[in-house]
């Protein structure tokens, strides 16, 4: 990725956690590994949430099959006001947001939904110039 | 952009949750609201105010099918979508505005004055309204 669109992926995240105020937020791939975080999680193992999160989801896979979907786009782990929010961000990255009683799931989903689709346009960007590059 | 729109931008910074739970915290204002909630299509609730406790996802799910059905039905009749909504009994009632991210909802008692509350359900929900086309450049800009 070039600097410009990782700092366009970064203030994607900020502007994430900023409007749904959720503590911490990260951007992972689908084995688990962070490539951006925003905010923070006093005392949250943030890489092993981000390898829990990220199996979790791809266990769900076979479940959403049952249902004639290859995967379940959002999972959230925890209750109304604390938890974890997964939603997918296209066939490769994941989006994790870490909230608790500061907000409510409700905001979050509302939030993620709109940094999943500007995340996810600045990946297919990425990917659609180095196409075009080789 | 309204003026109260600009002046709590100013106020408060950028983030539009926030901003969505001031607007919903103003309802209160008014002091025969008992609750006021900002409730997504499916259900989930996006920002609640309660004066007293209130059943919330009971009234949040309700909320959330009556606009739904309502949103529907209007699609059915050909007409446009819904504004604003009141269901009364014995003991208060309840008022539904369409939002664009769900539905503000108020729970008034039995002395409210339906005009001036359905008023202000519908001036929140011209706040949030406003609060998603911001400008570009502003808080309501996605990337």
């Amino acid at each position: 990725m070039h600097d410009a669109d990782v700092a366009r992926v970064q203030d994607a995240l900020e502007r994430f956690v900023g409007d749904a105020g959720c503590a911490a937020t990260l951007l992972i791939d689908r084995r688990g590994e962070p490539l951006a975080v925003a905010g923070t999680a006093g005392g949250v193992d943030l890489a092993a949430v981000a390898s829990l999160a990220a199996g979790a989801f791809s266990s769900t896979a076979p479940l959403a099959r049952l249902f004639g979907q290859t995967e379940f786009s959002l999972l959230i782990h925890g209750d109304v006001t604390d938890g974890v929010h997964v939603s997918a961000v296209d066939e490769g990255t994941i989006l994790l947001a870490i909230f608790d009683e500061r907000t409510t799931v409700g905001m979050v989903r509302v939030f993620a939904r709109e940094a999943t689709s500007a995340i996810g346009a600045i990946l297919a960007g990425t990917r659609n110039g180095r196409r075009g590059a080789t | 952009m309204t003026p109260r729109l600009k002046l709590a931008m100013e106020q408060d910074g950028p983030s539009r949750g926030r901003h969505v739970r001031e607007i919903v915290q103003q309802l209160l204002k008014l002091h025969t609201v008992r609750a006021a909630l900002l409730v997504a299509p499916d259900g989930f609730v996006i920002a609640a105010e309660l004066r007293e406790p209130v059943p919330l996802e009971p009234l949040a799910a309700m909320a959330a099918r009556l606009g739904r059905e309502l949103a529907a039905s209007a699609a059915r009749v050909g007409r446009a979508s819904f504004s604003t909504a009141m269901v009364s009994a014995d003991d208060g009632a309840v008022f539904v505005g369409a939002a664009p991210i769900g539905y503000v909802v108020v729970l008034a008692d039995q002395q409210a004055d339906l005009e001036p509350t359905r008023r202000a359900v519908e001036q929140a929900v011209a706040l949030i309204e406003a609060a998603w086309t911001a400008p570009s450049d502003g808080p309501g800009s996605a990337g």
